[in-house]
C-alpha cells in the first residue's frame, strides 16, 4: 500500500483507519478477556492466543473499508476466512475445556463449555465489527471521527457480552440442611441418600443449603436445565472452595428440582461460609444460552377479544 | 444412572440373588463399618435402603 510509505510524515487516510480500527479491536478484545473466578484462560499462552487472535480480527475488519472503498470486492471474501478462523476458536476451546473438565472435583458439564466457547467465538466477531466501524467512519468522516467512534464502541462492546444471571430470574434464599434418616434435605427438597453417619455428620457441618425460586414460568424451565444446575454448582466450588476430594460421592455438591414447585435446592459443600459471598456467587452464576428457554411466550394464545394471555393453568 | 456395586446388609435374608456381591455383617454397627470401608475402597457413595441395608452406588460420570 502506498499510503504506509510516508507514514511518519503525513500519513494516508486509509492508513490512519487501518491502524485506529486494529488498535480499537485489540484494546476491546483486551478489555473482554477478563480472567476472572472460573480461571480461564488463567496462563500467559492462553492469554497471548486470545489477544492474537483479537489483532487478527481488528486488522481484518478494519481492512475491510479501505479494501472496499477501493473496489476490491474480493476483500470480503477474507472476512469468511475469519468466520472459519473463529469457528476453529469456538472448537478449540471446547476441547481444551472438555479435557480438563475430566479432572474438576466439581464439572462444568457440557452446557457450561458450550456457552463458554460461543463466548469466545462470538467476542471476536465484537472485535472485528468494532474495527470496521472506527475504519469507516475515520475513512468517511476523518481520524478524529474513527477516534470517538472508538470511545463510544469501548465500553458499548463490554456491555453486548454481558449475559443475564442467575438473579434476574430466581429469588435465592439460604435454607437449613436436615437429616431425615438417611434423607438428606433442604429445607423441604429431598436432595440426596447418605446412608453413613461419618458422611451425614461431615454434610450437616460444612454443608450450606440454598433454594432458588424460579420468578416466572419461563425461568422454570430454565432452572430445570441439567446443564444450568451443573453451572450452578461449578461456580459455588469455584469461587468458595470446594470440600471434597476425588472418590468421596457422598460429598458431591447437588442441586435438586423440586417437581411439584419448580423449586431448586441446591446442597454444597464449601470452604468460604461467608453468606453474601455465598449468595453473591450464585447470583452471579451465568445463564447458559442452551438452558434459556421462552416456553410461556411462545405457548400465549390470543383470546377473542385481542388480548394475549397464558395458555398454561400453572 | 446409578450402579448398585456392593451390598452390604446385617439382615441377609432380606438380600436376595442380583449381580452386585452381598456383603453380611454381624450386626448394624459392623454392617455400618464395613459400608464406610467399602466407600473408600470402591469411590462409590453407599446408601441406606430400609433403615438397615447398605448399597454402594457408582454415579454416572455426569453425576461424579
Amino acid at each position: 500500500m502506498s499510503g504506509w510509505e510516508g507514514f511518519w510524515q503525513a500519513p494516508d487516510r486509509d492508513v490512519i483507519a487501518v491502524v485506529l480500527g486494529t488498535a480499537v479491536g485489540l484494546i476491546s478484545r483486551i478489555l473482554l478477556l477478563r480472567s476472572d473466578y472460573r480461571q480461564y484462560p488463567a496462563y500467559p499462552h492462553g492469554r497471548l492466543i486470545h489477544l492474537s487472535l483479537g489483532l487478527i480480527a481488528g486488522a481484518l475488519g478494519a481492512l475491510a473499508v479501505p479494501a472496499l472503498m477501493a473496489e476490491e470486492y474480493t476483500a470480503i471474501t477474507f472476512l469468511s476466512l475469519a468466520a472459519q478462523q473463529f469457528r476453529e476458536v469456538r472448537n478449540m476451546e471446547r476441547n481444551t475445556l472438555r479435557a480438563i473438565d475430566g479432572q474438576e472435583l466439581v464439572p462444568r458439564g457440557d452446557s457450561y463449555i458450550e456457552g463458554i466457547a460461543v463466548v469466545f467465538e462470538g467476542r471476536n466477531y465484537v472485535v472485528m465489527l468494532a474495527a470496521f466501524f472506527v475504519s469507516l467512519l475515520s475513512v468517511w468522516i476523518g481520524w478524529w471521527a474513527g477516534v470517538a467512534a472508538g470511545a463510544a464502541i469501548l465500553p458499548a462492546t463490554r456491555l453486548l457480552m454481558r449475559g443475564r444471571r442467575v438473579a434476574d430470574i430466581a429469588d435465592i434464599s439460604f435454607a437449613p440442611v436436615r437429616m431425615d434418616g438417611a434423607g438428606v434435605y433442604v429445607g423441604d427438597i429431598y436432595m440426596v441418600n447418605v446412608g453413613l453417619e461419618a458422611d451425614r455428620e461431615l454434610i450437616g457441618r460444612a454443608g450450606i443449603g440454598l433454594v432458588l425460586v424460579p420468578k416466572d414460568d419461563d425461568a422454570r424451565v430454565t432452572l430445570a436445565h441439567a446443564g444450568q444446575r451443573q453451572a450452578i454448582l461449578y461456580d459455588l466450588s469455584a469461587r468458595l472452595g470446594v470440600y471434597r476430594d476425588e472418590g468421596e460421592p457422598a460429598l458431591l455438591p447437588q442441586a435438586k428440582l423440586d417437581l411439584a414447585t419448580g423449586r431448586v435446592g441446591v446442597l454444597a459443600l464449601v470452604r468460604e461460609r461467608d453468606r453474601d459471598k455465598v449468595l453473591t456467587a450464585v447470583r452471579n452464576v451465568p445463564l447458559l444460552e442452551a438452558a434459556v428457554r421462552h416456553p410461556a411466550r411462545a405457548n400465549r394464545k390470543r383470546k377473542e377479544h385481542g388480548r394475549w394471555e397464558k395458555s398454561s393453568p400453572s | 444412572m446409578g450402579k448398585i456395586v456392593a451390598v452390604v446388609t446385617a439382615v441377609r435374608e432380606e438380600v436376595a440373588g442380583g449381580g452386585a456381591p452381598v456383603f453380611s455383617a454381624e450386626n448394624p454397627a459392623a454392617a455400618e463399618r464395613m459400608a464406610q470401608e467399602l466407600e473408600k475402597a470402591l469411590d462409590c457413595a453407599a446408601c441406606l435402603i430400609g433403615g438397615k441395608h447398605y448399597v454402594l452406588v457408582e454415579r454416572s460420570p455426569d453425576s461424579r
